[in-house]
């Protein structure tokens, strides 16, 4: 699913905030990527998601080298194949939870089809909220859309930064709970980005990044 | 749910800040637009009125306010003319037709106008009832003074001199409606039309002495003769003519219209002017709300991103709030445009004065949005394309 060969970035185009020679991650595989903070992690995350290119190497997702996209196509790659979920499973502010969903179709220039995303809402539990706002949200509830809304175009890799750093133990589990429960039943590979050693009894496989010497902004 | 509808949720989210653009922009419209509709409105009716009018020939004075008086009916005369001088000219080959007019005396605040016939024909007039004159003393009555007076055929009345409704009355002699024309949206509906004589007749009396009858006959007078010509080339000699060979004085309608509107046209430009300025400051405002959501919206731009959304998607989403804000702003413009040129066409009508049609739209004024539209687009231009460059990575690594 994911093939990361000889990757290095930099700010000044240099491998001085990542690198990384080898790694695979399979069909429905899910790894935890560890580290101290600044060591890359987002970086990583963002390499694999499109959203910054490597200065050296490869990152081939899905069998696609997303060097070797345009720029717009990336982006609608991204749209289409790699579902995120952000730290604050963050919810535009101004449309419900079903207009979240369906934003995130028409975005990645799908048909709108709503009882796919009131499917995908179920699936998470939160149908019964769809016409509310974020605001009217609880924050369990926010993350349960958020990753229906990560989910709803049926991408093969999701990718989640630092999803449990701001929960207590409970809220920590049942989050990283519903993340693997979410990518089980659809059949889709995670990647989380974290220092929370909590989730380390949950996802075996870890990638730990070294702190680098010169590392920058993370 | 496409980038339109997207942009709507976030002018939707700030109803106060969406509704003073809105309205900025509206009323920049509104400005502009209202001096367009009266122009227009003015220009159509002063033409109305001025057309087949080659020349027209009154007593000495303004060439503005004879011709304000002799064509639109809106100003006093310059004074009067012998109509012996009139008669001649009328005689003149480079003269196809003249109109002779006296104007004396109103009527409830419209003037009373003695006339031929070919004064009616002249604006394509018609008779909606009665009948016309065919003896001194009995009126034919424009639509306006019909519908304003209520008076109906076979009514009489009297008229008082000068224009004033309390001048003095012309007590004793009595005119009869025998009937009352059709709206032509001319001069034509504003006014009382009767023959000559009963003008003269109003002020002479009777007289019976058959010699002085002859020698007032001989000082009788006109107002203003309206005068078309029978060639092109009379425009050329004539008026020098008239001006300097007569005690006379000749106006030409195109060329005296043109320079009032000159006059009017300071006024105008100066309302168009403020309707720009108020336009420029919609066009700041509009910025400001947009350079401000860039910031507040950074990260929902960077989770858009994360959900697939190009950097032009992203600036066309910022370029649509503006053009939605565009698009309602002109619109309620118009509308307040219309709406403006209806109290000044309800203060007109008050006065008498030109007809204007305030709710006339015409295909013409969706140019209007146009200054609506560039102003958004302006004002939007800088924040969509910052907004494409944004670096999501590092707005998202922020808060993480």
């Amino acid at each position: 699913m994911i093939r990361l060969e000889r990757l290095r970035f930099g700010y000044n185009g240099g491998g001085d905030v990542l690198h990384l020679d080898e790694f695979v991650l399979g069909p429905q595989d899910n790894v935890l990527v560890v580290g101290p903070s600044g060591c890359g992690k987002t970086t990583l995350l963002h390499l694999i998601a499109g959203l910054l290119l490597p200065s050296d190497g490869r990152v081939i997702v899905d069998g696609q080298d997303l060097s070797a996209l345009t720029a717009p196509a990336r982006d609608r790659f991204r749209g289409r194949h790699i579902g995120i979920v952000l730290q604050q499973f963050h919810l535009l502010p101004t449309l419900t939870a079903m207009q979240n969903l369906l934003v995130a179709q028409s975005i990645a220039g799908l048909a709108v089809d709503r009882t796919a995303a009131q499917v995908m809402l179920k699936a998470l539990g939160v149908d019964d909220r769809v016409d509310a706002y974020p605001h009217q949200l609880s924050v369990g509830q926010q993350q349960r859309v958020a990753i229906a809304r990560a989910l709803v175009n049926r991408p093969k890799l999701l990718l989640a930064d630092e999803p449990t750093s701001n929960l207590d133990d409970e809220a920590c589990g049942a989050v990283a709970d519903l993340l693997l429960d979410a990518t089980q039943q659809h059949a889709v590979s995670l990647v989380i980005a974290t220092h929370d050693t909590r989730l380390k009894s949950k996802i075996p496989r870890q990638l730990a990044l070294p702190r680098r010497p010169a590392a920058g902004a993370a | 749910m496409n980038l339109l509808q997207l942009a709507w949720s976030y002018l939707r989210a700030r109803p106060l800040g969406t509704l003073l653009n809105v309205l900025l922009l509206a009323l920049g419209v509104g400005t502009i637009g209202f001096v367009l509709i009266v122009n227009g409105q003015i220009g159509d009716s002063l033409n109305r009125d001025a057309q087949g009018i080659d020349l027209v020939v009154g007593a000495k004075g303004s060439p503005i306010q004879l011709m304000l008086a002799g064509i639109f009916h809106l100003d006093v005369p310059t004074g009067n003319i012998p109509l012996k001088s009139a008669q001649e000219l009328a005689k003149d080959p480079l003269v196809r037709r003249v109109v002779p007019l006296s104007i004396a005396d109103s009527f409830r605040g419209f003037w009373i106008v003695g006339t031929t016939p070919d004064y009616i024909e002249l604006y394509h007039g018609a008779l909606a009832s009665g009948r016309a004159w065919n003896d001194r003393m009995q009126a034919v009555f424009g639509a306006t003074v019909a519908a304003h007076t209520g008076l109906r055929v076979g009514d009489r009345f009297v008229g008082s001199h000068g224009l004033a409704e309390g001048g003095p009355i012309h007590g004793d002699s009595v005119y009869t409606v025998t009937g009352v024309l059709k709206p032509t949206g001319t001069v034509l509906d504003r006014l009382v039309l009767v023959n000559p004589e009963s003008v003269w007749f109003v002020h002479e009396g009777n007289i019976t002495d058959p010699e002085e009858k002859k020698v007032i006959e001989d000082e009788r007078q006109i107002t203003v003769l309206l005068v078309q010509y029978a060639t092109p080339l009379a425009a050329v000699s004539l008026p020098r003519k008239i001006n300097a060979e007569t005690n006379m004085q000749a106006a030409s309608p195109a060329y005296e219209t043109a320079r009032l509107f000159r006059m009017i046209g300071v006024g105008a430009d100066v309302i168009r002017a403020f309707g720009g300025v108020v336009l420029a400051t919609a066009a700041l405002s509009l910025f400001i709300a947009l350079y401000h959501a860039l910031n507040e919206r950074a990260y929902d731009i960077a989770v858009l991103r994360t959900l697939g959304a190009r950097p032009a998607s992203i600036a066309m989403m910022l370029m649509l709030e503006a053009l939605i804000l565009a698009v309602l702003g002109g619109v309620l413009g118009l509308l307040l445009a219309h709406g403006l040129a209806a109290i000044l066409a309800w203060w007109m009508a008050r006065q008498e004065s030109l007809p204007i049609d305030a709710w006339a739209f015409s295909a013409k004024e969706l140019w209007l949005l146009l200054p609506s539209l560039l102003a958004a687009t302006l004002a939007a231009l800088l924040p969509s394309w910052r907004a494409a460059q944004a670096n999501i990575s590092a707005t998202l690594a922020r808060r993480a």
